[in-house]
């Protein structure tokens, strides 16, 4: 595991709608998008990202600043008495509170994990999505996801016939 | 995964609709099970859909995620090779829908000492079937997915004693990061073995290759050997193929990067009968596991550091606290207890208990009551993703296609 270094960098977050987030560095490296840019020096002191709100950008740091390795809740370096066991029990159930909102706060989740590239946040929000989906007939995934139809009845039909057994 | 997927994508927002951006939308779907279903069914949502999951840079990237295909049911030889589906609906695929055509296997044997003129299934693995054309004395290499099939001559030595021979069909695939599975018209090679060799007393191998269509040279064991009955399926354990003869305990090792063979020894057990078969234990290592009614058994071949091998008990399993639903009475072939196949993707074993037949999943060593007979045969455990469209296509590794469709 990775140690930190007693001095924590800091670095600044800004949202389109002019939030500032002041983060750790190694919180924000969660996201590898932001990794590269510090890695490459392109970042100043502070970063915009574009596309991610500040209520969903709050929400994407959140999930960082509990998954960064080696930090705890309180900031303080990870215990070597808590069982790795343990902490990723814990972080499992962390995991299914935080990801217990609505529709359209998932999907920009999804678009700002995939933006960001936080590989965790990323199989979070989507596996979340097609766990929900996955035992619905297609009817109710195209309207869980808003998804239109747009096969003519006949092509529907024949891709149903493909594999018919599929479909039942 | 697609790792240059994430930055530089554009936002369109359509209130809370899952974003139509074909990389998210890849993302999502990579994350659908593994079950047969799952892409079919993706499919016929919306146009977007199905040719995100006919693209076949996304099919590689879905089996690179979830690393091992389901097990998907067994081919056995009936009248006929058929395949027998082991999962639920909707990822219950027909047995027609894998047809592999006529390869009878009635047991039409000729005079004493003739030809028995019918068909073997050798074995299962990388979306591939191998089965034994007795009557054209050839090779099939069947890839039921795609409905592809390859026929190769058999080589003369082997075509004498074809009876004594086995044999197991693997992908060859070479490429960085390929997951077996999805295989399906990916280079492969086929191993032949003679368990008797008239000449010297020697089993013998010699290798099949797709990529080159010739077979090699052949290959025999350093030391004369006797192999009685090393019928069964063979199993591929780390980067080796092991035959066993279940009348020795003995096991034939075929060395596929050396490309050589030996004969080693099985365990220090008394009840050496066909109800054994060779395993993959944790970290790779071979495991012998025999069945012994009502308990299971696993030695483990442990290798010091100065090369000496020792089998090693590592598991008991007491049958009783396993198989669900618990057995009432004896029924079935007097009792008959035996292991009919083992699915080395997914750590899976066939048993068959006084005419049940039982799915263990040697992990977890849960069980599922199959079904009901009194025919045993050997079960071919067929591992294989599945997605709509994807006859003939050209795979991962954009390799062949292979020859003779079926008629």
């Amino acid at each position: 595991m990775a140690t930190r270094e007693a001095g924590k960098k800091m670095i600044m977050l800004k949202s389109p709608d002019g939030m500032e987030f002041e983060v750790e560095e190694a919180v924000a490296m969660e996201s590898q998008t932001i990794r590269k840019m510090i890695e490459d020096d392109c970042a100043d002191t502070a970063i915009l990202i574009p596309n991610i709100n500040s209520k969903i950008l709050s929400r994407v740091i959140e999930y960082c600043n509990k998954h960064v390795p080696t930090t705890g809740a309180t900031g303080a370096a990870a215990s070597d008495t808590v069982a790795p066991a343990a902490l990723a029990e814990d972080l499992k159930i962390w995991d299914a509170e935080f990801i217990k909102v609505n529709r359209a706060t998932r999907f920009d989740l999804i678009q700002a994990a995939s933006y960001l590239n936080i590989k965790g946040l990323l199989d979070l929000t989507s596996q979340t999505t097609i766990d929900t989906i996955s035992d619905n007939s297609l009817e109710e995934i195209r309207s869980f996801l808003s998804t239109k139809n747009d096969y003519l009845p006949e092509e529907e039909q024949t891709i149903r016939r493909e594999n018919q057994w599929a479909f039942q | 995964m697609s790792e240059s997927k994430g930055p530089g994508i554009t936002c369109r927002r359509r209130g809370s609709s899952l974003p139509d951006d074909d990389d998210l939308l890849w993302e999502i779907l990579l994350r659908l099970p593994p079950q047969p279903s799952s892409l079919p069914r993706a499919s016929a949502v919306c146009k977007q859909w199905r040719r995100l999951v006919i693209d076949p840079r996304f099919l590689c990237s879905f089996y690179v995620h979830h690393r091992k295909p389901p097990l998907l049911g067994f081919f056995g030889c009936y009248h006929n090779v058929v395949f027998t589906p082991v999962l639920d609906a909707p990822d219950r695929i027909p047995p027609k829908r894998f047809n592999l055509g006529r390869y009878s296997c009635s047991h039409n044997h000729g005079a004493l000492g003739g030809t028995p003129h019918k068909n073997y299934v050798l074995g299962c693995r990388h979306g591939r079937v191998l089965i034994i054309d007795s009557a054209s004395m050839e090779i099939v290499v069947c890839a039921p997915v795609t409905h592809e099939q390859r026929r190769v001559a058999i080589p003369p030595k082997f075509k004498k004693v074809l009876h004594y021979v086995n044999g197991a069909v693997l992908c060859a695939a070479r490429n960085q990061g390929h997951v077996h599975g999805g295989c399906h018209s990916s280079p492969f090679k086929v191993v032949l073995v003679i368990m008797y060799s008239e000449d010297n007393h020697r089993p013998l191998a010699c290798v099949y290759s797709s990529e080159t269509d010739t077979w090699g040279n052949l290959i025999s064991t350093s030391v004369p050997c006797v192999v009685i009955d090393a019928y069964r399926p063979g199993s591929l354990v780390g980067n080796a193929l092991y035959w066993l003869d279940t009348m020795t305990n003995g096991m034939l090792e075929f060395d596929l990067k050396d490309e050589s063979l030996a004969m080693i020894s099985g365990p220090p057990v008394a009840d050496h009968s066909s109800h054994s078969q060779i395993i993959q234990g944790e970290d790779g290592a071979l495991v012998f596991a025999i069945l012994s009614y009502p308990r299971f058994y696993m030695w483990n071949r442990n290798i010091n550091d100065h090369g000496v091998a020792t089998w090693v008990m590592w598991k008991t399993v007491e049958m009783h606290n396993i198989l669900r639903p618990p057995l009432q009475t004896e029924r079935g072939v007097r009792g008959a207890k035996t292991i009919l196949g083992y699915s080395e993707d997914t750590d899976v074993i066939f048993i068959y208990v006084n005419g049940s037949v039982y799915m263990v999943h040697l992990k977890s060593m849960q069980s599922k009551n199959l079904h009901e007979t009194s025919y045993i045969t050997d079960y071919h455990p067929f591992t294989a993703f599945y997605s709509p469209g994807i006859t003939n296509v050209g795979g991962c590794d954009g390799a062949e296609v292979l020859h003779d469709a079926l008629g």
